[in-house]
């Protein structure tokens, strides 16, 4: 236990990295947004959402894939395990989701004591994101962070396991994969079937359930990916 | 003479490692000595880097045993942490400067010597808050001599440590690896083409050649193992006919090779014949018996290799 | 050590002995370490041990625990004895053998021996 508490520190190292680095873009993406939103009438239709925050998941995914291809090698070389790296970085990465959600949490409940940033923009939490309850907000926020993490070490072990050829095979397998889905929902012509479905569930299912199996599912195929890893 | 001793720190059984297309390791079984120094020699493409990957769990053998510490060392984190591996290229985090990754290896050792390693900083002159990128190749393999001398793991293992090393640091390597090890002895294993300088450091030599051991002895019974004989054709091929010849040269009626002998009888039986005898170096032997193709290569007998030294 | 003088143990050895006929290693001194040995001369500790208890094998060195390795009394004498034996052996014997493939005669050899600055 206590090796992976230490492999969890190395990615604290530098924590301008892991830490700094997706607050910067988003912090530009939030700047845009409030500018545009205050230069055009966006925000004067009740519900005018931005989907910018997306900068912030998609470069912490970045981050992770980093986190993997460029802190696995080190640590096997200093004599981690593969399980002690993996446990490691979920650990942070579990951490990181919890800390992500709890700030989202605060930015929207600052967004809407000020109307939107004084220009009805629903950033930090847009569309069915944006829950009532500060504590679900967490949930809310935290758990797709904690979905797209899994997914950044997912690719970066593939990278580390198979290469560049390993990661364009997963890009392509993954497109044809939800193209062959989307196929064969319109074959059988049950894309109203496929929404109705989505619309039952509760928003609390679609932003923290799915998340979370999202996140534990790409988690368990992975694992047997980085024991097979060589440095 | 000292007891042979029967603590072995790692051994290996039987071991072969296939990759596609080629085989790295053939049926390899050998034993590493608790508190002593290894020399893994052989020529580029022989294996020492799989064996050493194999003995660190960084691969899995395709047939075989490899037990390090009494248990197989793939994933297994108690014989991890008594074991450091400082491979060639090693690849540091882009932003970590040397202190940071010095300071990892620190958290993860448990025998890590914070003095060892700020004097070895010293030694080789390294700017610690540069990032390990932007270092000299040379400088890169400073920082990983430092991890694995300041780790003092029980088992430590360096792969080619001084790729771009000048010969003033090599010198310091040793004498600094020297020095800590008679001060806390542990099991080393080297791998290099750099034979000559490291020869007297070793107190054993595992020498693989196509995935297969040549020789896995005590250097100081190899030292006295093969001469070199110089003289008429006549009578070098005579002599090499009784022994264990390794490499032949002629050039002009006169033969020079490098034999396998039994010992001092067979040195001055040599003398005798008219032919000079010169002591053949650790270097001269292992490339003599590299340069042997498989097929006239005889077959070794570890028991006339134990009898020189007496 | 001469990596291309034979097993370095033995150089270990005969480096002391030396030192011990010359003098400058005077007989009841401690002897050196072997890690003293092996940062000297840059050589495995063990390499350097195996030399050291070689001398005490052969009686040139004792050994008193706790302490370290002393020259042991008469050990100069010792090594002056079996040095005189060896002298044939790895002096005159190869000198015979060079002398007859050039052929020089015992009697000129002689005369060269008695008065060596002679140029022939």
């Amino acid at each position: 236990m206590n090796r992976v508490l230490r492999a969890g520190r190395m990615h604290l190292v530098h924590p301008l990295v892991i830490l700094g680095i997706p607050w910067l873009v988003v912090g530009i993406s939030f700047a845009i947004n409030v500018a545009v939103w205050h230069l055009t009438p966006a925000g004067e239709d009740d519900g005018g959402f931005s989907g910018g925050i997306l900068a912030l998941y998609i470069t912490v995914l970045v981050v992770y894939v980093q986190a993997v291809t460029q802190l696995l090698p080190f640590s096997m070389g200093i004599s981690l395990s593969r399980r002690t790296f993996y446990l490691g970085t979920a650990l942070v990465a579990a951490a990181q989701a919890l800390l992500y959600g709890l700030s989202i949490a605060v930015l929207v409940a600052i967004e809407n004591a000020t109307d939107g940033w004084g220009a009805g923009l629903s950033f930090w939490a847009p569309g069915v994101f944006e829950v009532d309850d500060v504590f679900l907000q967490i949930l809310a926020s935290g758990a797709p962070m904690l979905a797209f993490m899994s997914v950044g070490i997912g690719i970066g072990i593939v990278h580390q396991r198979w290469g560049q050829t390993g990661t364009w095979g997963l890009m392509i397998g993954t497109l044809v994969f939800f193209g062959g889905l989307a196929i064969l929902i319109s074959l059988l012509e049950a894309w109203r079937t496929v929404g109705d479905w989505f619309a039952d569930q509760s928003t609390l299912a679609l932003t923290a359930g799915l998340p979370l199996a999202i996140a534990a599912v790409v988690a368990l195929i992975s694992y047997p990916g980085i024991r097979r890893v060589v440095p | 003479m000292t007891a042979p001793r029967t603590t072995a720190v790692a051994t290996v059984d039987d071991v072969t490692m296939r990759f596609r297309g080629h085989t790295a390791l053939d049926a390899v079984t050998t034993a590493v000595e608790q508190d002593s120094i290894t020399g893994l020699l052989g020529r580029n493409g022989a294996g020492k880097t799989t064996m050493m990957q194999l003995l660190t769990g960084h691969r899995v053998p395709t047939s075989g045993r490899i037990e390090v510490f009494g248990a197989q060392p793939y994933e297994n984190d108690d014989v991890l942490r008594r074991t450091c591996f400082i491979k060639e290229g090693q690849r540091y985090p882009d932003h970590f400067r040397v202190q940071d990754a010095l300071g990892a290896a620190a958290m993860v050792f448990p025998e890590w010597d914070d003095d060892l390693a700020a004097s070895l900083l010293r030694d080789f002159d390294l700017p610690v808050k540069r990032p390990v990128k932007k270092l000299s190749r040379g400088m890169t393999s400073a920082v990983g001599i430092i991890i694995g001398l300041a780790s003092r793991a029980p088992f430590t293992l360096f792969d080619e440590p001084y790729l771009g090393l000048d010969a003033v640091a090599r010198q310091l390597f040793y004498d600094r690896l020297l020095a800590d090890y008679a001060e806390h002895p542990r099991t080393i294993m080297l791998s290099t083409h750099l034979i000559e300088e490291i020869a007297p450091l070793l107190e054993r030599v595992l020498l693989i050649d196509r995935g297969r051991v040549l020789l896995d002895a005590d250097t100081e019974s190899l030292r006295g193992s093969a001469v070199t004989v110089t003289g008429p054709v006549g009578a070098v091929q005579a002599f090499a006919r009784q022994h264990d010849p390794l490499h032949t040269e002629t050039l002009a009626g006169s033969s020079r090779a490098v034999v396998r002998i039994g010992g001092a009888a067979d040195r001055r039986a040599a003398a005798e014949q008219g032919l000079t005898v010169e002591p053949t170096s650790l270097q001269q032997l292992v490339v003599a018996m590299s340069l042997q193709t498989p097929a006239t290569r005889a077959p070794i007998h570890p028991v006339d290799l134990e009898e020189v030294s007496s | 050590m001469n990596e291309e003088a034979g097993p370095i143990f033995r150089q270990v050895a005969a480096e002391i002995e030396n030192a011990i006929v010359d003098g400058s290693l005077a007989e009841e001194s401690q002897a050196p370490s072997s890690n003293e040995l092996a940062a000297f001369h840059r050589i495995n500790p063990a390499t350097a041990a195996k030399g050291l208890n070689q001398l005490v094998a052969d009686g040139v060195l004792s050994k008193r625990r706790g302490v370290g390795m002393f020259v042991a009394p008469g050990a100069r004498e010792q090594l002056l004895k079996r040095r005189r034996t060896e002298f044939a052996d790895q002096y005159v014997r190869p000198l015979l053998t060079e002398a007859q493939k050039l052929g020089i005669s015992t009697a000129e050899l002689t005369a060269m021996l008695t008065t060596p600055e002679d140029p022939r």
